[in-house]
């Protein structure tokens, strides 16, 4: 496998697996050659709960992926998510000294140090540390200070951290397969690299990826991570609350909500009932429309909220010009988008994912924006750092989160 | 719930327990069966055939309701030989009942008047045993709210709703038994905690003793390399506590970890983080921590709650009624209802009241709870837990807390749409 074109995706997700190989075309694109998907199991609100059932199906997502892509998987760049995430914005400042010719590669990399420098309560770990921007004597919003001249360097960092034997956790999965990780990448970070492009980014947008498990958020400002979260909600409470409202299932509940779940208030319903056929093992039933919809739309308007006051909490809605991108296996229920419209009052569209080619089918729906999210993250790394000082980083990163150098 | 309370060790008794009323030595004895070292316990009541029954050592025979009153004159001067030499007297009983709604007031007065720090824990009758019991349980809490200096009132509809819609009525008797059981040992700990890090214990009978609050409270324990997690989540499982819900509105809460010397700082932390992840960080909350119990014994992890109403209409005691059947009193200085004795406030309460010196030896049994016959109490298996089983396919997971509420229960429930 060339490192440098082949890119592998990996989410170990709450509803499924997923594992997307794909290449880097000269022009910066991404080509999908295959996607590997199982049924999730062993997993709830995006963390593990079952170690060897994941395990399985992480084997079963890879030899799918292997097989429809005709490549062979060594190494794989691995998504996280769950609630023990938590991010901060913090400044590193660095005084150079006089005699100090131009601000250099190493100044940076001190100043990155120097934001690290905080106390994170003792089971955590850092698994990001994103440049904001970098302040030269004051001249704010550089974006690239190497070679300048100063004597002070301050650099903004949005650093996301979470509980470091819970990532252990998804990355052991993979050691039994004796898979190579490149590096471990937010979820939401990494769906953020296929649904939002530059413009986008600049003008302030916020990215919310509703999974099965979890609500992931990433907020853009000014072209930077402003701010991110996961809320430990998602599709798979849509599905539980319509089981225990409406006696079903969990498997019918499911089925139902993909059929004919809508988010919007129960007063815009259809009305009428909803035949539920004969399946082995039930027996089927008529549910009315109101209760349905009363129970998704509450659910679903409780998500946003909660989600419009997490991120209020770090930054204001007026700064997103480019509005919400929803994207994840939850934006494909109906509604959501005017839902959300009606909550953050911006402008909101579920997204497809542009600069890509290959199976149309998967690029096209959003529950695949984190494991497709994740080549695209790679190839942008591989693209801007050399490969030895990338392969040095990316020691030091997993060195640091297993405790080996 | 034999565990529960199975590894506390009380080896002194510087406070009574006085269980009054049917329901009140119900309790004890439950108490008593479950722990036979259990020290202090009175029982007082007019049913002969339950008082024989009990196991409770010292026993006080009142006579018929009908005579209750006239016959205080003697009772009272018995049941203070009784409460002498505690510093403290915990009274349980079941309000709603004659005996226990009646003569618990006149006790209390007497205790308070014998300068003991007195409290009441107390059951509010059920909704099915009438406006009667209703009224007759407001009185007597509204009286000792105005006596003791702490009143916990425990209500029984909440913990006869958390076990199934179909239990059997003497299943929701236990319920409230264990409930009880629980609360009685955890209190008496609680009071007496000695440990560097303890409850203040002006600022607990601060709190119990404001007028118009509400008590609520909760109890896990565990053992295993999970222990704390497992025992907090025990705790939120508790049905007082609504998974931690009811928390969230409270003004003070007291929180107590009891484990074996392994009992580690780290725990303590986690436990104090834990709960405040639920309740929210600007809580007030007080934390005992003990490390006092035997090699192996389960951690326990308590919390007591007072949540502080608002006062719609402050139900006036209706201590006359009670105090006009009362024979005339020869000496103007007895003891009345009527007529409580003031509160002393808590700067008032003589030293040793505040900071207990519990002795190191171990009182001996005044009548041995083995001589009596035991009737084996059927332990039952819990009911399911209502909230817990709201919580469908989250059911096992780490619950996700915002403000108090468990998310993983559904919208709708928690909102109360109702679902045509």
């Amino acid at each position: 496998m060339a490192r440098e074109q082949l890119f592998v995706g990996l989410e170990i997700g709450t509803t499924k697996i997923c594992v997307v190989v794909s290449e880097s075309l000269p022009d910066g694109s991404i080509h999908i050659l295959g996607v590997g998907e199982t049924p999730s199991r062993g997993v709830r609100k995006g963390e593990i709960i079952d170690f060897s059932s994941v395990s399985e199906c992480v084997r079963e997502a890879i030899i799918d992926a292997e097989e429809k892509s005709n490549v062979e998987i060594r190494s794989v760049w691995v998504a996280i998510s769950g609630a023990h995430l938590q991010s901060f914005n913090n400044r590193g400042t660095l005084i150079l000294p006089e005699d100090h010719n131009a601000i250099n590669d190493e100044d940076l990399r001190m100043v990155e140090m120097n934001a690290k420098e905080v106390i994170l309560p003792p089971s955590n770990a850092f698994l990001h540390t994103i440049i904001q921007n970098y302040h030269v004597d004051g001249n704010k919003n550089v974006i690239n200070p190497e070679g300048m001249m100063g004597s002070r360097l301050d650099a903004d960092f949005h650093i996301v951290h979470g509980v470091k034997t819970r990532i252990q956790n998804t990355l052991r999965c993979l050691e039994n397969m004796k898979l190579d990780i490149e590096d471990v990448v937010m979820n939401s970070l990494a769906s953020a690299q296929v649904v939002l492009t530059q413009h986008q980014k600049d003008l302030g947008a916020l990215v919310v990826d509703i999974g099965g498990g979890t609500t992931d958020f990433i907020v853009y400002v000014d072209g930077a991570v402003r701010h991110s979260g996961v809320l430990a909600l998602g599709g798979d409470h849509i599905t539980n609350d319509i089981s225990i409202g409406l006696r079903l299932p969990i498997v019918r509940a499911e089925l139902l909500k993909i059929e004919e779940g809508c988010a919007l208030s129960p007063e815009r319903s259809l009305g009428g009932k909803i035949n539920l056929k004969n399946d082995p093992g039930f027996s089927g039933c008529e549910i009315d429309r109101n209760a349905f919809d009363t129970v998704v739309h509450a659910r679903m308007n409780e998500i946003l909220h909660l989600l419009k006051r997490e991120v209020e909490r770090g930054c204001h809605l007026d700064l997103l010009g480019a509005g919400v991108m929803l994207t994840g296996g939850c934006a494909r229920l109906k509604g959501v988008a005017t839902l959300t419209k009606e909550i953050f009052q911006l402008p909101v569209q579920v997204t497809t994912m542009d600069n890509l080619s290959g199976p149309t089918s998967m690029f096209e729906n959003p529950q695949y924006s984190t494991a497709i999210g994740l080549t695209k993250y790679a190839n942008a790394v591989y693209s801007q750092i050399p490969e030895e000082t990338f392969f040095s980083k990316i020691t030091n990163t997993l060195g640091g989160l297993f405790g080996r150098k | 719930m034999s565990a529960l309370t199975s590894s506390l060790q009380f080896s002194a008794s510087p406070y009574r327990i006085v269980g009054v009323g049917n329901a009140g030595v119900n309790f004890l004895d439950h108490l008593l069966l479950n722990n036979p070292f259990f020290l202090g316990l009175v029982a007082l009541n007019n049913d002969l055939d339950a008082l024989t029954s009990s196991v409770v050592p010292m026993q006080l025979a009142l006579p018929p309701e009908q005579e209750l009153l006239a016959a205080l004159e003697e009772v009272l001067p018995r049941f203070e030989a009784e409460i002498q030499g505690a510093s403290v007297i915990l009274f349980c009983a079941g309000l709603g009942g004659e005996t226990a709604s009646t003569l618990l007031p006149h006790l209390a007065a007497a205790a308070k008047k014998a300068k003991k720090l007195t409290l009441a824990c107390v059951t509010q009758p059920f909704s099915f045993e009438g406006k009667r019991a209703q009224s007759l349980a407001a009185e007597a809490a509204s009286s000792l709210k105005q006596i003791c200096d702490g009143v916990v009132i425990l209500d029984n509809n909440q913990v006869a709703s958390s076990g199934a819609s179909k239990a059997g009525l003497g299943e929701t008797f236990t319920a409230s038994d264990e409930a009880m059981q629980v609360f009685l040992p955890n209190m008496v700990a609680m009071l007496s905690s000695k440990g560097p890090v303890r409850i203040n214990r002006s600022h607990l009978l601060k709190a119990l003793s404001r007028a118009g609050e509400k008590n609520y409270f909760g109890y896990g324990q565990a053992s295993g390399s999970n222990r704390l997690h497992e025992a907090v989540e025990r705790l939120f499982k508790s049905p007082q506590l609504q998974g931690g819900r009811v928390l969230a509105k409270c003004s003070a809460i007291f929180m107590q970890l009891r484990g074996p010397k392994d009992l580690s700082f780290a725990e303590a932390q986690a436990a104090m983080q834990e709960v405040e992840r639920v309740v929210g960080e600007e809580s007030d909350i007080q934390l005992s921590v003990s490390a006092e119990e035997p090699a192996g014994a389960a951690l326990q992890i308590f919390i007591l709650a007072v949540e502080e109403k608002e006062e719609k209409k402050e139900i006036i005691p209706n201590v006359e009624k009670i105090s006009a059947s009362i024979p005339k009193k020869s000496e103007p200085s007895e003891p009345s209802p009527a007529a409580p004795v003031p509160k002393a406030s808590i700067a008032e309460l003589p030293l040793d009241l505040l900071e207990l010196n519990l002795p190191e030896e171990p009182v001996e049994f005044q009548k041995s709870a083995a001589s009596k016959p035991v009737t084996k109490v059927k332990q039952t298996q819990g009911a399911l837990n209502f909230t817990a089983a709201q919580r469908g396919r989250f059911d096992k997971s780490e619950p996700t807390i915002v403000e108090g509420e468990d998310l993983d229960t559904p919208t709708y429930l928690r909102l109360g749409l109702k679902l045509i």
